[in-house]
């Protein structure tokens, strides 16, 4: 085991944790800041097969997990099982430099907290690394209505977004159509009426308005707070002075996403065995549904989404293929498992089998939303809606906008 | 066909608004091997029928069972044929029970056949006093056209809905997707190119036939007859066996660990994920060429 170098605090307690986090939220993007960059970054990230596995055999599963993080195959990954239950320390260590991170995996054996310090870029290499190189971890994939309606009970104070359709429409035949823009990337941080000026864009571009990210700040007691910057991969950075609050908020979104994701999972496709021997089939299959009057070009989309490259990682062999249908048996490369899909203009059909991981589809809708435009709605064949239905009111921070006093804190 | 039924029981969308109206009637799809029928014989055996497909609906009070055959002379299929007319509702739901009393309440059996051979099942039912439901059908690539003939459905919405519906144009496919009678080598060898391929991007020390057919064929397999996986798990083995002739295998990407000897064949799959997006691209290129033309089964037997 290698010792943690001279920067990287002693800690074995969620407490000691979290009471060098708050102290580094206090200090913003200070220059004194000692390790990394300094910023606090969590990320909430999605992990298969760990729920009832023993204390024992842990500590293996998180070093089997997380090794696929280190950039290169001569780098190492040391993972320390802390005091308590549950709380590892993974420090990768490379030619020039270490990186921490801090892993919590019990409080939400599916839903992993990972805390750094080190810097954001580095850290969501190592993420995507992680998630490329094994099949039981993923980040968690907040579609656009997510971030537009979850605001953990703060104040939007900025916004993020991102549409770039013009991949997908270089390899139209047509070339451009006339959707509007092709490409909207863009942030606004700023103080009050950022959100109002969010709704403003939304009304004029409502296809191509995507969020990508939104800063949220949250009030506790007094002069209490936390400025909560999260994308839409999971990931925060956070600055204030209140570490609980930020606490909360992972709470509250590892809450939400969960009982959305269990909710596709419940429609996965698979035969029951009953008493009486005979198999009964359970499930449906999920629409991915255009809507207006967007179609899908089914060759130049099969070219596209199922290149097995980045964002959609996804290869497929075709059963049928025409220009107004395309039967594929899908590899998901970051799941390393198989789905049917049917694409036609004005569908698409995943059939998700039961036990499948639900993340699936929530990645796959929230990078069509990225590339094609808010353009879509998900729905299984018993009519359930998914990752658009309304959000539990009693977390929503959606009536606190307007009852907002400024407080100079920005 | 199942795919078809299976689609407008669970109301899918490609098969609206047939699917919508059909499954408002809540049936569920059930799969047995064997119902048995009639009377017990002197030795106490009594005869069964296996049916493709049970539907059952507690809300109808009706189950539906399934029968296909492309025979075009129903006189071929005559003992076939008995044994299903002997089927009543608590055949369904003694001894083993397949579907839920309420569900027994009225029962059809329907025979799907080709549409040209309409004509000739239904005067053949007719003679032999069979009151069965007839479905003709054309398949025309993805689409399928219905006739109705034959005894009418015990439930009118049911009726109406087949009698309604003369086209279907876009039939659902994943359910199952693989013929269960006649498996197609290039269906199957889709799958197992795209079962491969995930172990490649994962990497694993050691897969024998045994798991790797329960995961290649993950929603069909547990419904499968013996016979029917003996001959998949045969076809399996052939490709894979096929596979690790070729390229992959100069790339140590796939080879067996016990070859020679008695024990199911088992392969190591080495993890490619970390290679270079092109190698990857060429490891996939392959697999979906070999997938196009599957090896023969009888060149291996």
């Amino acid at each position: 085991m290698q010792a943690p170098d001279d920067f990287t605090p002693v800690i074995q307690t969620r407490r000691a944790l979290f009471n060098i986090l708050e102290g580094q939220m206090r200090r913003g993007d200070d220059s004194d800041l000692k390790i990394g960059t300094g910023q606090v970054k969590t990320a909430v990230v999605e992990v298969d097969g760990y729920g009832g596995i023993s204390q024992s055999d842990a500590t293996a599963f998180v070093e089997r997990t997380m090794r696929f993080g280190a950039s290169r195959k001569r780098d190492t990954c040391t993972v320390t099982a802390l005091d308590e239950e549950g709380f590892f320390q993974v420090i990768y260590s490379g030619r020039k430099s270490d990186f921490t991170i801090w892993v919590d995996t019990l409080t939400d054996p599916r839903y992993w907290l990972a805390f750094t310090l080190d810097r954001a870029e580095g850290f969501d290499r190592l993420l995507d690394r992680t998630a490329e190189g094994t099949k039981h971890f993923d980040r968690i994939w907040l579609w656009p209505q997510f971030l537009e309606r979850e605001h953990f009970g703060g104040v939007v104070r900025g916004f993020g977004l991102w549409y770039d359709y013009n991949t997908y429409l270089s390899k139209l035949p047509g070339g451009f159509d006339d959707f509007g823009p092709s490409i909207l990337k863009m942030q606004i941080w700023g103080g009050r009426g950022t959100w109002e000026f969010y709704e403003y864009l939304r009304q004029g571009y409502q296809d191509q308005v995507i969020l990508s990210r939104i800063l949220v700040k949250k009030r506790g007691e007094a002069q209490a707070y936390a400025d909560e910057n999260l994308s839409y991969a999971g990931k925060f950075v956070v600055k204030g002075n209140d570490f609980s609050l930020h606490h909360d908020t992972l709470n509250q979104l590892r809450t939400q996403y969960r009982k959305e994701i269990s909710r596709v999972e419940a429609v996965g496709l698979g035969w029951t065995t009953l008493e009486s021997g005979a198999h009964r089939l359970e499930g449906y299959a999920i629409n991915i549904v255009p809507e207006g009057n967007f179609r899908i070009d089914v060759q130049a989309f099969k070219g596209y989404v199922f290149s097995g490259a980045k964002p959609f990682r996804l290869v497929g062999l075709p059963a049928e293929e025409s220009k107004t249908r395309l039967v594929m048996d899908v590899v998901d490369l970051h799941m390393k498992t198989t789905m049917r899909f049917e694409i036609y203009p004005d569908l698409i059909t995943i059939y998700l089998k039961k036990g499948q991981c639900g993340n699936s589809i929530a990645r796959f809708y929230t990078n069509l939303q990225h590339y094609f435009g808010a353009r879509f709605s998900v729905e299984a064949d018993n009519g359930e809606r998914f990752f658009d239905t309304a959000i539990d009111e009693s977390i929503s921070g959606a009536g606190e906008r307007s009852q907002e006093t400024p407080t100079g804190i920005d | 066909m199942t795919n078809l039924f299976l689609g407008l029981a669970k109301g899918a969308r490609r098969l609206r608004p047939a699917s919508t109206r059909f499954s408002a009637l809540r049936y569920e799809a059930l799969v047995e091997e064997k119902v048995k029928v009639g009377p017990p014989d002197e030795h106490g055996n009594r005869r069964s029928i296996a049916p493709d497909l049970l539907l059952y609906s507690q809300q109808a009070e009706n189950s539906l069972v399934l029968e296909y055959t492309r025979d075009s002379n129903p006189r071929r299929k005559n003992d076939q044929f008995n044994r299903y007319g002997m089927l009543n509702g608590s055949d369904l739901t003694n001894g083993r029970p397949y579907v839920p009393k309420k569900a027994a309440h009225s029962h059809d059996v329907t025979v799907v056949i080709p549409r040209r051979s309409l004509r000739s099942y239904e005067a053949y039912a007719k003679s032999e006093g069979h009151n069965f439901a007839l479905l003709g059908c054309s398949p025309v690539r993805s689409s399928v056209s219905l006739s109705k003939a034959g005894s009418p459905f015990s439930v009118k919405e049911v009726d109406k809905i087949f009698s309604e519906t003369t086209s279907l144009p876009e039939i659902p496919t994943g359910y199952f997707s693989f013929c269960q009678e006649e498996p197609d080598a290039k269906d199957l060898a889709r799958k197992i190119g795209a079962h491969l391929i995930a172990l490649l991007q994962e990497g694993v020390e050691s897969v024998s036939i045994d798991e790797f057919c329960p995961a290649c064929y993950a929603l069909e397999w547990p419904i499968m007859g013996q016979e029917l996986k003996q001959r998949v798990r045969k076809q399996t083995r052939v490709f894979l066996t096929a596979v690790q002739k070729t390229e992959i295998a100069k790339m140590h990407l796939l080879y067996r660990i016990n070859a020679g000897s008695n024990s199911p064949a088992m392969w190591s799959i080495r993890n490619i994920s970390e290679e270079p997006f092109n190698v990857q691209q060429s490891v996939w290129a392959h697999l979906f060429a070999m997938a196009k033309r599957p090896p023969q089964l009888e060149l291996f037997d």
